[in-house]
């Protein structure tokens, strides 16, 4: 086939940043796109671009005057939001990506994600508990990470899924304020537990988890994936 | 529009400090141009009026996110219309229907519009779809105007899917390097 090819692994960035604005890609992919925003400048870049690009077209639109009764209703809805005190939405992790889609993709990215039940029980004496499943939309990759703050430790278990063949896969913290966080590769069975420092272990509870598929031995650049991320999980209280 | 961009962008960045008036503002600023998006879309005015409610909740919740994503104002309004909008047609359209909408889809070249727009980005975006093949044009309107999907591009045009998805990205990769010269 073409360069164009659409084989996964072999993504030509910038087509598949056209297609996202586009919103030609069906769930996965566009999963895939949106966990790469979150990190990667030079993606923020290439969908601005092509939203730019393609957003010309938008010209020939012609302005078509609203029913009046659209306008009050509206208003009170927006007067309504501010007195129900959710004026002002609290900073979110996707906030680039809600920006941009206004929340409803980034609603059902994470309904897709989440769809896994999480059936646990807290011990009685202990303090919150925090996990994340981070899947693919088809469960296809399932890993469940599970922290426990009093521990101080991070359990990853794999639930489903391998990584490509001749790749490793490799788990990243994704927080507010810092560099994607290389939290380990998967081993191929059996549950890794990581004793974690408290400068990332505050910051779980507000993060995520991503899963990118990588050379051997893991990512070779410093501050993030080199390979295509597979999912993204944010973390729950439970 | 007499309104400039600066305009626009004022108005979300006090929106975005909860500005009410400023929301007011900007909705008639900008309210019938994203009906206008919703419409082309949706064809429907009904729909277009729950999405267009829909896309200015979102923009007041939203606002205070517009700096982050890079976009021009108006760019990032008819984004968060557009998209919104996209997803109603996909979650009320029964698959029988696509080919049905693909039908009544006027044929449109990118000749006649060509005269009617005034900036000259625009111009130059209806110039270079005026360089690809027609039907290769009407795909990438289509898909970005009418918010079509591979599957209703590839029946309205009676190819595959791969085929679409091959000739569609060939098409934006022309596009751009047109563009740019």
């Amino acid at each position: 086939m073409s360069k164009h090819d659409i084989t996964p692994g072999t993504p030509d960035a910038d087509a598949l940043a056209a297609e996202y604005v586009l919103h030609l890609l069906d769930p996965e992919e566009r999963a895939r796109v949106e966990a790469l925003l979150d990190v990667d400048g030079a993606w923020r870049g290439r969908v601005a671009d092509w939203s730019e690009r393609l957003g010309l077209m938008a010209d020939e639109i012609d302005p078509v005057t609203p029913p009046a009764h659209l306008r009050a209703r509206v208003e009170r809805l927006v007067a309504e939001d501010r007195a129900a005190g959710t004026d002002k939405p609290r900073a979110r992790r996707s906030g680039w990506l809600q920006a941009l889609l206004g929340g409803g993709v980034a609603a059902t990215l994470a309904v897709l994600l989440l769809m896994v039940a999480l059936p646990r029980i807290q011990p009685p004496d202990s303090g919150p508990l925090y996990a994340a499943d981070v899947a693919t939309a088809d469960q296809a990759l399932l890993v469940e990470a599970h922290y426990d703050p009093d521990a101080a430790q991070l359990t990853i278990t794999r639930v489903a899924g391998s990584a490509p063949p001749g790749r490793d896969l490799q788990m990243w913290l994704l927080t507010e304020d810092q560099p994607p966080h290389s939290v380990g590769i998967l081993p191929e069975d059996g549950t890794l537990s990581i004793p974690v420092i408290p400068f990332w272990g505050q910051r779980i509870p507000t993060g995520r988890f991503a899963i990118s598929e990588e050379p051997p031995g893991g990512s070779t650049d410093e501050i993030g994936p080199t390979g295509t991320v597979l999912a993204v999980g944010e973390v729950q209280e439970i | 529009m007499p309104t400039t961009a600066e305009d626009v962008e004022v108005m979300i960045l006090a929106v975005a400090d909860q500005d009410r008036t400023a929301f007011l503002s900007l909705y008639d600023a900008t309210s019938a141009k994203l009906f206008g998006v919703c419409l082309r879309v949706l064809k429907d005015r009904g729909d277009a009026e729950d999405v267009l409610q829909d896309v200015f909740i979102k923009i007041w919740r939203n606002a205070d996110r517009y700096k982050a994503n890079g976009l021009s104002p108006m760019t990032w309004l008819i984004t968060v219309a557009r998209n919104a909008a996209i997803d109603r047609v996909r979650t009320r359209k029964a698959p029988a229907e696509d080919t049905e909408a693909a039908e009544r889809m006027p044929a449109s070249g990118p000749t006649p519009e060509g005269a009617a727009i005034a900036a000259s980005e625009a111009r130059r975006i209806a110039a270079c779809l005026g360089e690809l093949e027609d039907n290769r044009a009407d795909a990438v309107r289509g898909a970005y105007l009418d918010g079509q999907s591979y599957q209703d591009l590839a029946d309205r045009f009676d190819v595959p899917l791969n085929t679409m998805r091959t000739w569609l990205r060939r098409s934006l990769m022309k596009l751009k390097e047109c563009m740019s010269r």
